[in-house]
């Protein structure tokens, strides 16, 4: 029989390590979310696709791009390098930025060698199309697009021994672009009655070499699960502070192109049946993994009334028509009223599992004083999700803490040995090798095999029921 | 309310209790003992081939595993003799 003390010994170590199991997913792939962020030592050239996805710099990191070449330099107005304006005379092979500010009525146009400037955008609704109608379908007949100051950002290689130029582009938003069917607008199984707003965060382009196309734009309209989508009824208050939880599931996030991944929670809430709507994204990099993570904005200014509100993360989580990046990772939405009244709240969805709030409370009136005492006792008995989340980063605590951290690593260690790995030491191959060792392996593993069934079996007689 | 509070307490008497033993130092991230485990599992590869290891460290998984239901046994039979009336 294993010997007391040694058993009691492994069994500390055996249960520091399960605890730590219950984590571990969250520690496994050595992710650095430094990296994530970090600006690539060069773009990876393309002809179109979307494998060439890719930050630049944390200040223009928020939108994935496409690379194509062209040999003209027409419409750059202001070149930059490093964040400094940029003498295109200047010798030598350079990465720099041109910066483009557009407004309404103006378009994006990707010059293309040997033909005419294509446009491919057009953000007052005059010309070519419009955003809504190209890239979202069940808003088709939209009249318009609501002006939007759009910046875009184009990487430019200066390379004066060939003289060519070329330039990657990236478009961003300033505001969300919104789009209103006078029909009546489904997201996923809530209904919008009759309006909805598409966001089109971070605006990608790809081009071929003769043919620019628009491809996946994003929106709230591609039944991303990543959405929660609820509405609240508010009076006697003017601000309300919205709250999203989130959730970033280490594993899917770190085996993703990064621009794929949010960069921003993005609160909207917009008063029915107005047209307008209010905005705020929330920073949420550098990412926090394996805990429910969570950020708020205010809202002030609100009128009294019934308000449609989406939480979402900023690339709105799934391609158009594509995987989802990270299905297992959710955002989701609570509420807290100040100085007012929140008179009623729509059903939220629940995703994942994860419900709005808890606890959760009953209606409780003079014809239900069962439902009123059972939200007594749901008070007092029954945690709400922000006490039982801030458990989590215990995990992190622990794992930063000596010598806890230490037995982490231990874990780590232990998981990672195989006995399939490279030998120490390797035997001179001999030709009768396999006739000695092979028996005398598994003669010793029938000796160990007895061994225990022997010593189990003394165990066994010996225990106290 | 009276969980929470219980909760609360609770999550703050270990995080003090973490802090605390971090003002001692933090965990230092090249430690080593990854490495060192991984040049361990290059030895039991070599002695692998004569002893084997993967039985040994199944039968002591499946040791570990049954001692350690028969403690939660004895705990919760200590727990339920606590009960007046219960010999």
């Amino acid at each position: 029989m294993v010997p007391r003390s040694i058993y009691k010994i492994v069994m500390v170590v055996a249960c520091v390590l399960s605890a730590h199991t219950a984590h571990g997913a969250f520690y496994s792939t050595g992710f650095d979310s430094d990296t994530l962020l970090a600006v690539p030592p060069e773009w990876t050239k393309s002809e179109g696709g979307i494998n060439n996805i890719q930050y630049v710099d944390d200040q223009y990191a928020r939108s994935p791009m496409q690379s194509f070449q062209f040999v003209q330099t027409t419409g750059i107005d202001t070149v930059y390098l490093n964040n400094q304006v940029f003498s295109s005379t200047t010798a030598g092979y350079f990465e720099g930025y041109a910066r483009y500010n557009l407004g309404n009525n103006d378009g994006i146009f990707i010059g293309n060698a040997g033909a005419a400037d294509l446009m491919i955008l057009n953000f007052g609704g005059v010309g070519f199309d419009d955003l809504c109608t190209i890239e979202t379908p069940v808003l088709n007949g939209t009249p318009n697009i609501a002006t939007s100051t759009v910046w875009v950002y184009q990487k430019i290689y200066f390379d004066n021994t060939t003289g060519n130029v070329q330039i990657e582009v990236a478009g961003a938003l300033s505001n969300l672009v919104q789009c209103f069917d006078p029909a009546s607008v489904t997201i996923g199984s809530v209904g919008l009655g009759g309006q909805g707003s598409a966001a089109f965060d971070d605006v990608r382009y790809v081009s071929g070499a003769q043919a620019p196309v628009v491809q996946d734009f994003e929106t709230v309209f591609n039944y991303t699960t990543n959405t929660r989508f609820t509405d609240l009824s508010i009076t006697g208050t003017s601000t309300i502070n919205m709250l999203a939880g989130y959730f970033l599931d280490e594993n899917e996030i770190a085996t993703n192109t990064p621009a794929l991944n949010p960069s921003q929670v993005k609160f909207n809430i917009s008063l029915r049946p107005s047209a307008s709507q209010s905005g705020q994204g929330i920073d949420i990099t550098p990412f926090v993994f394996g805990t429910t993570s969570s950020t708020s904005a205010d809202f002030s200014g609100l009128a009294d009334g019934i308000y449609d509100v989406f939480i979402h993360f900023s690339n709105l989580g799934e391609p158009f028509g594509g995987a989802r990046p990270f299905p297992n990772s959710y955002v989701y939405s609570f509420f807290e009223i100040s100085g007012g009244v929140l008179v009623d709240s729509g059903t939220p969805e629940i995703y994942n599992g994860v419900d709005e709030e808890t606890p959760v409370y009953q209606d409780c009136s003079i014809t239900q004083l069962g439902n009123c005492l059972v939200n007594i006792l749901t008070f007092l008995f029954v945690p709400s999700a922000g006490a039982l989340n801030k458990f989590t980063s215990l995990s992190d605590e622990l794992r930063a803490t000596v010598p806890f951290g230490y037995i982490f690593y231990l874990y780590d260690g232990l998981a990672g040995i195989s006995i399939d790995g490279t030998p120490a030491f390797e035997m001179p191959e001999l030709p009768f090798m396999a006739d000695i060792f092979t028996p005398l392996r598994t003669g010793m593993a029938a000796i160990l095999w007895a061994f225990f069934a022997f010593v189990f079996y003394r165990r066994l007689k010996t225990i106290d029921l | 309310m009276i969980l929470e509070s219980i909760l609360w307490i609770f999550y703050n008497l270990v995080l003090t209790i973490l802090q605390l033993l971090q003002l001692f130092g933090s965990v230092n991230e090249d430690n080593g003992i990854a490495q060192g485990l991984a040049t361990l599992g290059d030895y039991l590869a070599s002695i692998n081939l004569v002893l084997p290891i993967d039985t040994i460290v199944t039968i002591l998984v499946f040791e570990l595993v049954f001692e350690t239901v028969f403690a939660f046994y004895r705990v919760i039979k200590w727990l339920y003799q606590k009960i007046p009336g219960i010999n």
